[in-house]
This record gives C-alpha cells, structure tokens and sequence, in this order.
C-alpha cells in the first residue's frame, strides 16, 4: 500500500468531528473562530469545545488566526487569543508577516504554522521565512507543483503542508462586496455567499463569493481535488495534505472519503466528486507554466535594437513626399539607413534629401533633432532606423 | 521632519523624462524581468543607466520593481541584472518577496524598499521587514495615513503610501484570478484586470441577478489630503501607473508637487478643487479616498459605469523640437486650426495658446491633421523639449464638467 500524507481537516460543522475521527490518516482539526480566521463559524465557546472534543479523540488541534491585519485588529486578535484556554491547542496558524512575528513572542508555546501561500515560491525565501519565524510546518503554495515541491522537501526539515481537497482562495479584499448590492436575510447576515458570473471569462464559470465580517474572499470556479494524487503528494515530501470541508456536507463527504480510502474505485471516485462542486481542478499539481505566455505581450518591433546603431524613429511620412523623422545619432545625405517598421518588416533605403523643421535643406543632420528626409518607402509612425553597417561603402 | 517625496511611475523613458520634468522627487520603473506589469515597455539595464543620469541630473531618484513572486528558476537570472543597476546607480530596489530580498543582498548592496505586493499592514509586520533589511515599507492600501504614521514611528522604519492611481481590490499579491482563468501570472506581471470585468451576481451557481463591476474599485484620489501626508511626516507619497499616459504622469505630478509644496510651505497654494479639477481632466475611473482618511467603504467600489463622468482633456502631443522661433509638436490627436491649445509648463501651470499660425512640417497652413503628424507652432518662452501639449474634449453638452467626479 503506497504511503499517503496525514489530513488535517476544516470542518463545516463541529457535530461532524466524529466523521473525522473516523477518517483514515486524519491527524488534526483547524480550529476557526470566526474573529480570528477568515473564514470561521464558531464563538470561543465553540471553538473550545471542538478543541476539547478533538484532543479527547486524540486529534491535534490548530488555532487558526489567518486574517491580514491592521494594529487594532492584531491587537483585538492577541487579546481574543489570550483568553482561550491555550492548552486545548498544540499550534497556531498565521500568515501576516505581524501576526507571525508577534505569535512567535508572545505565545512562544504554541507551535507555529506559516500560511506561505501567496507567493513563496522560491527556496531562499522559504527558507528565509522558516529562520525568522521558527515554523513547525509551512502550508504551500498550490501554485507550486510537485516537482518544485520536492525540491523544497529535501532542503527543509520543517512539516510541508498542501490543499488537496477543498475551494481555491483566489481573491482576498477586505472591502465589503456583497452587502452593498444585494438585499440579505437576516439570517445570513454574518456570513453570506453568492456567485458571479462573467461574460468576459466564460458563462458557465461561476466563482463563488463568500462576505463576512473580515471582507470578501472569492473562490475558483473549480474545486481543488487532488485526493487521487496523496501518493504522488506524500511521494514528493508533503507530510500534511489539508482536506477543507467547510464549504461543503462535510459529514457525507468525509464518509465518502473515508470509503475511497479503504477502496480506490472509480465508484468512489465518483461518489466523492459528485459531493463537490460540478468542476474540479487539479491546479498546478502537475505544472505551473503561468509565464509562458509573457513574450507574447509586447510587440518587440516597437523596441529599440540593442545590436544595430539606432539613428531615430519616424513620426510622420507621406506618401512620395516625404518622412519626417526624430534623429538621435547624426546621419547624412547618401547614409544607407534600414527601416524596421512595428510590423516587424525591415527594408534599406539610402538618404538623398534632408531639410530642417525651417525647411532648410542640408546635407547632413548633425543634431538629434526633427528632420525631413526623402519618402522612405515602407516607413510609418513608429517606424525604426538603424545604420545599416552592411551597406557597401562609398 | 523631511518633505514628503511624490514618486511617480515611468513605463518607459518618455515617461521617466515626463515625470522628472514635471517635478517628481523620484520615479520607480521596471527592467525587462522580475516586475508586475510584463505589457509595459519598461527598461533595458542599459536605459536604466541613462534613466539613472537623467533623473540625478535633476536631482531626482530612481527605483528599480523588483516585485514579482519569483520561482527560483526567475531568480537563477537576477544577480547579473543586479550588477547592472548597481553599477547604473538605482537608488533602491522595490521587493516583495524573501527570495528576492535575500538574493538582493547576497549580490548587491542595492537598498531595499519592500513593495505593498508584500501587503504590510501593521507595525509588527513592519518590525519583521525591517530586520530583513528593508529600510522603507510601500504599506498596503488599506493602510490610513495616520496608522502609516505610527508604524513609520513605532517601527523606526520609512514609509510610503498610494496617493493616487487605480487600486487592485485585494490585497496587494492576494489576488491570483489571472493564475487560474488565463493561465498567466498575475504576481508575475501577467494579470489580465479579472476584477475590471463586469459579473452578473446571484445567489446560485448561474442564477440569475444583477450585472455590475462588482469587484472593480474606483481610482484612489489623495490630493485633498496631501496636507496630512506631509504634517504626519509620511516618506513618500506614490503615484500608481507604469501603464499609464505621459498626460497622466504629467498631471499627477504637477497636482501632487503643487499639493505638497503648499502644505510644506504652509503656503496657499491651487486649492484642492482646482487640482481635482486638473486631475479630472484625464481619462480616469471615478474617484475614491480609498482608506486614507477611513477604510475604504462601500462608496469605494466601482459597480457601474453609467454615473461615470468623462474627462475633460486629451493629450494633444509632445513638443519634440524647439528652435529660436519655433516648436514642433508631434500630435497624439487630431487638431483643427484656430483650437486654443493648452501647454503643461512645470510648476507654472497651463498656459494657453492660439494655432491660427500653426502649419504642417512642409510649412504649410492646414485646417485639420490627424495625430502622429508633425505641427509647427510660434515659440512660447516656457516651451521646452518633452513637454505636453493638452486640448479640450468635445463632449456631450449633457456633461457638466464644472461638477467633480470626487466621491466616496
């Protein structure tokens, strides 16, 4: 049998703990007050009745505090914080760079784990983190893939963690986006979800949009399902793969989950998506190739070559009549110049007129300057010119 | 106290000399890699040598992005471009991630600013940067002035805030829409604006519901409080935009320099609707004060298009030549003969100019050309290579211009 990651879970309800309990392999709960993470539904009664519950199941449990913060709301946090009966919990998960920083002084007893999920996609500056903050685990970046992810396996000691089952945070704002537009129960009013839909990206796409307290999170179309790849996942060093039920029916799924467990069928494949969203994703499970695309931004004719003598760009040109161009480098009557147009078409042509902007005529222009050449055929606004070195001389 | 420096974006060299030109203390720019706008046309090392001249020439400073969330196989390319920059004279490098930061100072003794990219928000997290050798902090957006000045103090540490320009809704490098829809990095340099689309929202994959800009925020419009970025003693005051118009890097600069010497003067300067109207006058979102004075409310959301107001001017063009008696404007839009002409005079404001006289290239009077067009106009005394020439739009006599677009 092929080795597979712990689960670490978020549950949708804590009435569901012992689904997790039961759960091959699940070794700690996500503790998420609904003033510390950012996305919570339990009170500090809630969430030390979970904690309670799940370390008297032999579970650990994790302080889930992974807000973007201001002064008065780290501030709000620690205090909040300080009044929870800290030995229910064995760590405490953070990603603000101040929140981090402050868990480490003042509650050095609590383990630390260190959200790296946006960005953090190089060694130095993993390792870097893990220095500063003395993380015992680092959740990663899904948008790195495994290959990338062994590679940090074998430079760090410290537990790696990666989403395997659950929605994809893609947007974090702490503005209000929901509540303004949309008329809402009362009954939903702490926590409220809705979906949008654009015409710019595809109709069937529909990113759900969750609104609390703590601003607005936006989700990926697909959810994240890597379940049948943990192998692969424990294969390239991650000791804990996350399993977030909490936007879903978490008891029915954590059964589901714990029957393709036992038994890897296509049945249980199947049993297990259908309880997800209608699109799944694997993200960048596999590869990550988000910069390949980048060379194709830019028209490169509309830069300047580094390999040939620039002469000046054409602003104007009229047809049989004349070009008027902007010259940085002195050119003369009887120069062979060669003309790179923004299409990228490149001609020669030799200088047999020039005039000033006073219409004077001249036979060399020695000042970067406007001048009047010759109609240059081939030449528009933008147009560049190069010496043309190859040019016989005389 | 040190007098707040307005920091002004370049896109590339035109808008480098625009902005010193036009009174920046400082510009930031991006080589050819390892920044966030990938479409702008940013710099070779070896125009950031000529940018560095330029602008020290002036006495102004440059900053090289270096704010992209790099895999190593990015940073692998870093050390020699830094060697590049250092030996051009860069004043400091914009960072975001550790990576980067690490490998910044292995290689270089470059100084380091970290990028509101990183989403600093609060003292502590100050603190941290500023012990991995940060010495100013670019503060997320949805940091108020006076929480920006308790960290500067608190955290020993510079700062600088956003005090105009357009504004992601998330939090700065919080944001990966691109990543997943378009495949293209949005931390990276690729991001395709998924926020700016307009989405139908409903309680229900599909559903039915109204349509609107919901995620898109309004532009972040500062100048009314220019005064409390310099009496809180704030570093910098940064002017978003790499992507933008040289008639935007002109008009922001001049509205913010102006701002901002008046407040450190405690003089009476163009007051704030006389700048507001100056900003109004470029294409622009509607405004928002965005979370400098309180965190950014429901007002601040763009949601639709159709209060927006137009701006009221267009570039005209850059005057590209000036001789004893004349200069030469290369026209951006086209311009009837006779149409009163506006040039942006560094520190002195607008000046306005008649083109009956105007001719062509050939020397020939013209009724009408089109832009990308050499015209000739009589000399002004304060005209000067580089600088910008503006006309009114016509607009619908519906629009009232004399109303702002300033809100929330």
């Amino acid at each position: 049998m092929s080795q597979k990651p712990h689960l670490t879970l978020s549950l949708a309800k804590p009435d569901n703990l012992n689904a997790a309990v039961a759960l091959n392999g699940c070794r700690e709960i996500l503790i998420e007050h609904r003033d510390l993470a950012r996305v919570g539904f339990l009170d500090s009664e809630g969430c030390t009745a979970l904690a309670r519950d799940a370390k008297a199941h032999g579970l650990r449990t994790v302080l889930v505090w992974d807000l973007l913060l201001s002064d008065n709301q780290l501030l709000a946090g620690a205090a909040l914080i300080r009044g929870l009966d800290l030995a229910l919990f064995d760590a405490i998960r953070v990603q603000d760079a101040g929140a981090a920083r402050y868990a480490k002084d003042a509650f050095p007893h609590l383990e630390r784990q260190l959200v790296l999920e946006t960005g953090n996609h190089n060694l130095p500056g993993i390792l870097s983190w893990i220095a500063a903050i003395e993380p015992r685990r680092v959740v990663l970046s899904n948008e790195l893939p495994m290959p990338l992810v062994a590679q940090i396996r074998a430079a760090v000691s410290v537990e790696l963690e990666y989403l395997a089952l659950g929605r994809l945070l893609i947007f974090y704002t702490p503005r209000k986006l929901v509540s303004p537009v949309t008329t809402i129960l009362a009954e939903e009013q702490e926590t409220v979800e809705r979906f949008v839909t654009s015409e710019e990206d595809g109709k069937n796409k529909h990113f759900p949009l969750i609104e609390n307290q703590h601003g607005t999170f936006m989700y990926y179309e697909k959810d994240m399902f890597l379940v049948p790849y943990l192998a692969e996942m424990a294969a390239a060093g991650v000791d804990y793969a996350r399993i977030d039920t909490k936007f879903f029916d978490d008891a029915a799924l954590l059964a589901a989950l714990q029957v393709y467990l036992a038994d890897s069928g296509a049945a249980q494949v199947a049993a297990l998506k259908a309880l997800l969203g209608p699109r799944l994703t694997r993200g960048f499970f596999k590869s990550n190739r988000t910069d390949k695309q980048f060379k194709r931004l830019k028209n490169k004719y509309l830069a300047v070559r580094d390999d040939a003598v620039y002469v000046g760009e054409v602003l104007e040109t009229k047809k049989k009549s004349y070009t008027a161009l902007k010259s940085e480098q002195a050119f003369a009557i009887g120069d062979c110049l060669q003309l790179q147009n923004p299409e990228g078409k490149v001609s020669t042509t030799t200088i047999q007129s020039i005039r000033n902007s006073s219409g004077q005529a001249v036979t060399r222009a020695e000042q970067p300057g406007i001048w009047v050449v010759n109609h240059i055929s081939g030449a528009s606004a933008g147009s560049k010119l190069y010496l043309d070195l190859t040019a016989p001389e005389g | 106290m040190r007098q707040t420096e307005i920091l002004a974006p370049a896109g590339n060299m035109a808008k480098l000399e625009t902005a010193v030109r036009y009174g920046a203390d400082a510009v930031y720019l991006a080589g050819p890699k390892f920044g966030l706008r990938t479409a702008a046309d940013n710099f070779s090392a070896e125009q950031i040598a000529t940018a560095c001249a330029f602008a020290h020439q002036r006495g102004a400073k440059v900053y090289v992005v270096l704010n992209g969330f790099l895999f190593d196989e990015d940073l692998a390319d870093l050390p020699p471009f830094l060697a590049e920059i250092e030996a051009a004279g860069v004043d400091a490098v914009i960072v975001s991630d550790l990576g980067v930061m690490r490998t910044v100072a292995e290689h270089s003794r470059l100084t380091l600013h970290l990028s509101t990219q990183a989403s600093a928000l609060n003292t502590h997290a100050a603190k941290f940067w500023r012990d991995q050798g940060v010495t100013r902090l670019v503060l997320g957006r949805e940091v108020t002035l006076e929480e920006a000045a308790r960290i500067q103090h608190e955290a020993d540490v510079e700062v600088e805030l956003f005090g105009h320009g357009a504004m992601c809704m998330a939090y700065s490098g919080n944001c990966t829409i691109s990543n997943y829809t378009a495949g293209r990095d949005s931390n990276r340099g690729g991001c395709i604006q998924s926020c700016r689309f307009k989405y139908r929202m409903s309680d229900q994959r599909g559903g039915a519901g109204d349509a609107g800009y919901f995620l898109s925020s309004k532009d972040l419009q500062g100048v009314a409080h220019v005064d409390q970025f310099v009496s809180l003693g704030i570093d910098s005051l940064k002017i978003e935009g790499r992507m933008k118009s040289e008639l935007y890097v002109a008009t922001t600069v001049q509205a913010y320099t102006a701002a901002r010497d008046a407040a450190w003067l405690k003089q009476a300067g163009a007051s704030p609707e006389d700048l507001m109207r100056e900003l109004n006058a470029m294409s622009h979102r509607d405004y928002t004060n965005g979370s400098l004075v309180a965190k950014a409310g429901p007002d601040s959301v763009y949601l639709h298009e159709d209060d927006h107001l137009p701006h009221s001017h267009d570039l005209l063009g850059t005057l590209v030549e000036v001789t004893d008696t004349h200069m030469a404007l290369f026209t951006r839009n086209p311009l009837q003969r006779g149409e009163v002409v506006e040039l942006l005079v560094p520190r002195q404001g607008v000046v306005h100019l008649e083109t009956e006289a105007a001719r062509d290239i050939t020397g020939k009077l013209f009724d009408r050309v089109s832009s990308n067009r050499i015209i000739m106009l009589p000399k002004h005394p304060a005209a000067e290579v580089g600088l910008l020439m503006r006309k009114k739009r016509h607009v619908p006599k519906t629009s009232s211009h004399a109303q702002l677009s300033q809100t929330g």
